[in-house]
């Protein structure tokens, strides 16, 4: 009997998936980010399509996986819920406003060049888009840099971004390795102290 | 032309792979493809992307990949571009939410993420450096980007309405 709603409400579910992606695409400004806390909403507090203990699992696999968050929270809970199609389906609403809203921005709107007024917004909004920056580094700092080591780290893998122009690439390799080995080192300690 | 294509497909395949952290750790590894490897936008172009991306819905890689791709190749480049940076995900996803169920507790996987996290962070300053160095040209600049930081950091204040203010100051200082 449970198996048999189930699958009723599923029928409904992947257009009803896209949709809720595609409105949350269309109106959250500012990043990916933005627009988690409106899924969370409409995902468990409106439909309870997800526990809150499984939507922040989800969320925490697609934070830790490289590539736009969003991309890969719509791709996993569409999955989680529908199989492929379903996170196929999620992904597509989510990006398809800002795809179609930039392309007429691209092909419309970019010949701002020669207007003055236009240039001198720019001019102020370019620091703001740098605090902006700083501000995120900032809030996420706070949480994950309180340890010594990982501030040592920071600021190793900092210095040598600004004074050697390595691929980004590098640091994220070296930090992996870096948390990778340190449980042996502790480890080691560990017994040489006993 | 079909060159192109392949070009923006790998470039932003890239970023998508290589993008950890995603939205702002996302920029620096941008800013490497789109403005130092290829020149395919010049800085204050791409700083002005990531201000659009803040004013319109959706993730600054997706903007950044239709607008980048639409600028060098039209509608073909930009479903190329912007295919190029989710794919990565549609091919680690679904492994790899397998396997993060199945490893989620081991130690080596928890510590891989933890040593991911500082270097992220690095990188985000590395884009506040990078874009901070061809935005801030005067005095005036660096007033507004401090003030920006103190609305950012002491109230709750709303990144579109940031930009519109911080608009409204340029239009002040620089017209």
């Amino acid at each position: 009997m449970k198996k048999e709603k189930e699958k009723e409400d599923i029928r409904v579910k992947i257009g009803e998936m896209f949709f809720t992606f595609l409105k949350v695409g269309a109106f959250t400004i500012g990043g990916g980010y933005a627009m988690i806390p409106l899924v969370q909403e409409d995902f468990i507090q409106r439909k309870k399509w997800l526990t809150n203990e499984e939507f922040l699992e989800i969320l925490g696999i697609a934070q830790s996986l490289p590539g736009p968050v969003i991309v890969n929270f719509s791709l996993l809970a569409g999955y989680r819920l529908k199989g492929f199609k379903g996170g196929l389906f999620s992904l597509l609403g989510a990006i398809l406003p800002s795809f179609l809203i930039i392309m007429i921005i691209a092909a419309y709107l970019w010949g701002y060049g020669e207007n003055r007024a236009v240039q001198a917004a720019f001019q102020g909004i370019r620091p703001a888009v740098v605090a902006l920056i700083i501000s995120a580094a900032i809030k996420l700092g706070k949480g994950t840099l309180r340890q010594r080591h990982t501030f040592l780290l920071f600021l190793l893998f900092l210095g040598t971004l600004l004074l050697f122009n390595v691929h980004p690439l590098a640091v994220i390799v070296a930090g992996a390795l870096a948390g990778f080995v340190k449980p042996y080192f502790k480890n080691r300690q560990g017994s040489a102290e006993e | 032309m079909n060159l192109l294509l392949l070009g923006l497909f790998l470039s932003f395949f890239r970023i998508g792979f290589f993008g950890f952290g995603g939205g702002y750790a996302m920029l620096a590894l941008m800013e490497f493809e789109i403005v130092q490897s290829h020149g395919w936008l010049n800085p204050s172009e791409f700083i002005d992307i990531i201000a659009l991306a803040e004013m319109t819905p959706g993730p600054v890689a997706i903007n950044a990949a239709t607008f980048v791709g639409y600028r060098m190749a039209g509608l073909g480049g930009a479903v190329v571009a912007t295919t190029g940076v989710i794919f990565p995900s549609l091919l680690l996803v679904l492994p790899a939410g397998w396997l993060a169920a199945r490893y989620r507790e081991k130690k080596g996987l928890q510590g891989v993420l933890d040593g991911i996290h500082p270097a992220v962070i690095s990188l985000i300053a590395l884009a506040a450096f990078v874009l901070g160095k061809e935005a801030m040209l005067d005095l005036k600049s660096y007033l507004i980007s401090g003030t920006c930081l103190l609305l950012l950091m002491f109230t709750g204040i709303h990144p579109l309405l940031l930009i519109v203010l911080a608009a409204a100051a340029g239009l002040l200082f620089y017209l």
